[in-house]
């Protein structure tokens, strides 16, 4: 049960950087095989959207221009927390921690008449069908995104040996400003 | 043969109604019974925990590769080079006290 509950919240503790770095390859790489084969972009560091037609370009662009976004600033925050923080280590707890927004390319995608009725605001016509897949998305984009975070911080504290409340403001700064350079990256080379 | 000794209780360092440090005042000799008192600090090394002690000997028997370590440990080197940095900084904690004291 706790070698469970490490695997799940915080492999960074554990497992060494060869094995994270080698899974993690393997799941960016799967997981934008996963995006471009169910339409969904990673077009943000905290963000995945279904669209019509997703080539393997632009998912995987998206992808990568969110690791660097997010490295860039976690890496920062997190020397400068613990001069000694590495470079694979930040690395490595991106790389893992995506595995959970991967899994939201497998999460119901509502259908183009039921997006054209919800963007109408016709919530009438909607059947009991709909709304439970709606639902089940709705609470997988919750579970994902819980866990995304809980890795990514555990990671980080992980990696910088980070103590008391600085590096949790520090880290939910990190994540904002890379956010928003991911949006504006993406809209510029997407 | 080896004579099979009762286990010794592990050794408390600090106090339980206080948590001061605690020292020596009393030693003696299984064999012959003498029994010296006195004021001893205790070492420092005797003052980290059970857990820190065992750390510091498997951080000295792997020569300090903390990458050694955290393949013995099966843990990865970020929580190692943790674990040392926590017990460094206790190590100084502790003797800046003692230097206070003395």
């Amino acid at each position: 049960m706790e070698l469970l509950k490490t695997l799940l919240f915080n492999p960074f503790e554990k497992y060494s950087e060869t094995i994270l770095l080698v899974f993690g390859i393997a799941f960016t790489v799967l997981g934008t095989l996963l995006g471009f084969y169910f339409d969904a972009r990673f077009d943000g560091v905290l963000d995945m959207h279904f669209v019509r037609n997703a080539t393997l370009k632009e998912v995987a662009l998206d992808n990568l221009i969110a690791i660097f976004c997010l490295f860039i600033f976690l890496f920062g925050a997190a020397k400068f927390i613990n001069s000694k923080t590495r470079f694979i280590d930040i690395l490595n707890t991106i790389l893992i921690s995506r595995i959970a927004i991967y899994l939201l390319a497998l999460s119901p995608k509502p259908s183009d008449e039921l997006t054209k009725k919800l963007l109408q605001n016709d919530f009438s016509q909607i059947d009991n069908f709909d709304i439970s897949l709606l639902m089940i998305g709705a609470f997988m984009a919750l579970l994902s995104l819980v866990w995304y975070i809980t890795l990514l911080f555990n990671g980080f504290k992980t990696a910088s040996n980070a103590k008391k409340s600085l590096p949790i403001i520090l880290f939910a700064v990190s994540i904002i400003l890379a956010e928003i350079l991911s949006k504006i990256l993406i809209s510029y080379f997407n | 043969m080896k004579e099979n000794l009762p286990a010794l209780p592990s050794l408390p360092v600090s106090c339980p109604s206080c948590q001061s440090a605690l020292v020596v005042s009393q030693l003696s000799c299984p064999n012959c019974e003498t029994v010296i008192s006195g004021k001893y600090g205790l070492p420092i090394l005797l003052q980290l925990s059970k857990e820190e002690q065992e750390f510091v000997i498997e951080f000295f028997m792997s020569s300090g590769s903390l990458k050694k370590m955290a393949a013995q440990l099966g843990i990865s080197y970020p929580t190692v080079r943790n674990k040392l940095d926590d017990t460094i900084e206790k190590i100084q904690k502790l003797s800046k006290e003692i230097g206070n004291r003395e």
